[in-house]
């Protein structure tokens, strides 16, 4: 099994069993999170729910879904919602059902007690049975927050706090934000790591059972 | 006193840990996966019966106890049972706080300069129980600190190489640590630096570095004794991570 069907096979598992995945992409030619949104192909069309957070411009994450092959306006506001939190801290507003924005003043604090609000009354509308949670680029936070690392770490924690069944896969490149990548190997249960070396696009896992 | 670390091949190459020393893992490297050999450590101190106190820096209390279970330490256990005690110290300064039995905050506000005094007030208040219900008798105690790289980011390197060069000279004054028996330490260090990392190679009487690469597509970790009270040549381990533990090779 090479790199690449290796972490499709993890994402999916873990996608079952609730743990959390990680992508690190160890440059920004590497591209290995595009591979990781195509396995939200199935879960979405079987109904799951999925929560992306997404910490990149609202249309990058929506281009990088179609080429992952996601038919996510079909699912927008059903099963599938998403976080804008680099709208909501640039105060813009984008008006897609099923995107939320957070309004109003906002720091880093601040985001996550109306973040945590949200979540509240997004579970308690629809109760669902579990969650996949997806950090789409993390490391666009050390773009958003004055202190990325304990703002990842406080908007993880409302995982813990949430006592939902959910899993998680996280999407990274460490160059845009290093400081992150500590915790994503913490927390993560896997990690996978991409890089482009001689031209060659290589995956490789770097934590876990068969790494 | 020569106390083990309960780790095989570790133990061997250290000879051993000499009592009321200071360990520093530093993990430079985070994909090495070092904390998880403080949390190894601290697994083994806990299972044999030892003392440890667990001093919680950076990262959400709830995230770190999910962690710690991935790595076989049964927390709930140990704390219903008075083995273990923890600072919330990331809890404290954020004003997220459970109600766990054997958890300590600290006292508000919170900064890098008065720090050290709440520590060594909690610690003493803890200390007085478990004296207070016979514990120490028998037993080792320790202290385990993940991750002392966190001050950086809460605070700034300057003040946390501030705050290691005055908590020496307060904790020597202090009386608890002559009322009580005091403990064996590791601490853990992520990334490299020159600020605050060359004053713990310092004040550490072990430093065990650990770091990993990539070699033919395969993930590999080392871990290098760089200090220890004999100084002689740095001795390389290779360990892997499996199941959420460290094991050496």
């Amino acid at each position: 099994m090479d790199g690449e069907e290796k972490l499709m096979a993890i994402i999916s598992e873990s996608f079952l069993k609730g743990k959390i995945v990680g992508i690190v992409d160890r440059d920004f030619s590497a591209f290995t999170y595009i591979p990781a949104l195509r396995s939200l192909k199935k879960p979405l069309e079987e109904g799951r729910y999925i929560w992306v957070v997404s910490y990149e411009p609202l249309q990058s994450l929506f281009r990088d879904f179609r080429r992952a092959g996601l038919d996510y306006e079909s699912h927008l506001g059903k099963n599938l919602y998403v976080l804008d939190v680099f709208g909501s801290m640039r105060h813009i507003d984008s008006g897609v059902n099923g995107v939320f924005v957070l309004s109003g003043y906002l720091d880093d604090r601040v985001f996550i007690l109306k973040y945590r609000t949200l979540i509240q009354d997004l579970l308690s509308e629809l109760g669902p049975e579990d969650v996949i949670v997806v950090g789409y680029l993390e490391s666009g936070m050390c773009r958003l927050f004055d202190n990325p690392i304990r703002a990842q770490k406080l908007l993880w924690n409302l995982r813990e706090e949430s006592r939902v069944k959910t899993a998680g896969l996280i999407t990274y490149i460490k160059p845009e934000c290093p400081a992150l990548e500590e915790f994503i190997y913490l927390y993560s249960d896997y990690v996978f790591e991409g890089v482009v070396e001689n031209g060659l696009r290589r995956v490789i896992m770097t934590k876990g059972d068969e790494e | 006193m020569t106390l083990t670390l309960g780790i095989r091949e570790l133990d061997e190459a250290l000879g051993g840990i000499v009592e009321r020393s200071l360990i520093l893992i530093h993990e430079a490297d985070p994909r090495s996966l070092g904390k998880f050999l403080a949390f190894e450590i601290m697994r083994e101190k806990l299972e044999s019966d030892n003392l440890v106190g667990y001093f919680n820096i950076g990262t959400p209390l709830s995230i770190t106890l999910s962690v710690m279970e991935k790595a076989g330490v049964d927390w709930r256990k140990h704390l219903q049972e008075g083995r273990l005690m923890i600072i919330d110290t990331f809890g404290s300064i954020y004003d997220i706080k459970g109600d766990l039995e054997n958890v300590w905050y600290l006292r508000k506000p919170i900064d890098i300069d008065t720090l050290n005094e709440k520590y060594i007030r909690v610690i003493g208040a803890h200390k007085q129980k478990w004296a207070e219900m016979g514990m120490f008798k028998g037993r080792e105690l320790w202290g385990i600190t993940v991750s002392m790289s966190d001050y950086l980011s809460i605070f700034t390197p300057k003040a946390t190489q501030r705050y290691l060069e005055l908590a020496d000279l307060q904790r020597s004054r202090s009386e608890i640590y002559k009322k009580y028996p005091a403990g064996t330490n590791v601490w853990t260090y992520t990334g490299e630096d020159t600020m605050v990392l060359p004053l713990l190679y310092r004040k550490a009487d072990y430093v065990l570095k650990t770091e990993s690469r990539i070699e033919d597509d395969k993930i590999k970790r080392y871990l290098h004794i760089v200090k220890a009270p004999e100084l002689g040549n740095v001795t390389t381990l290779e360990y892997d991570f499996k199941g959420g533990r460290i094991h050496f090779q």
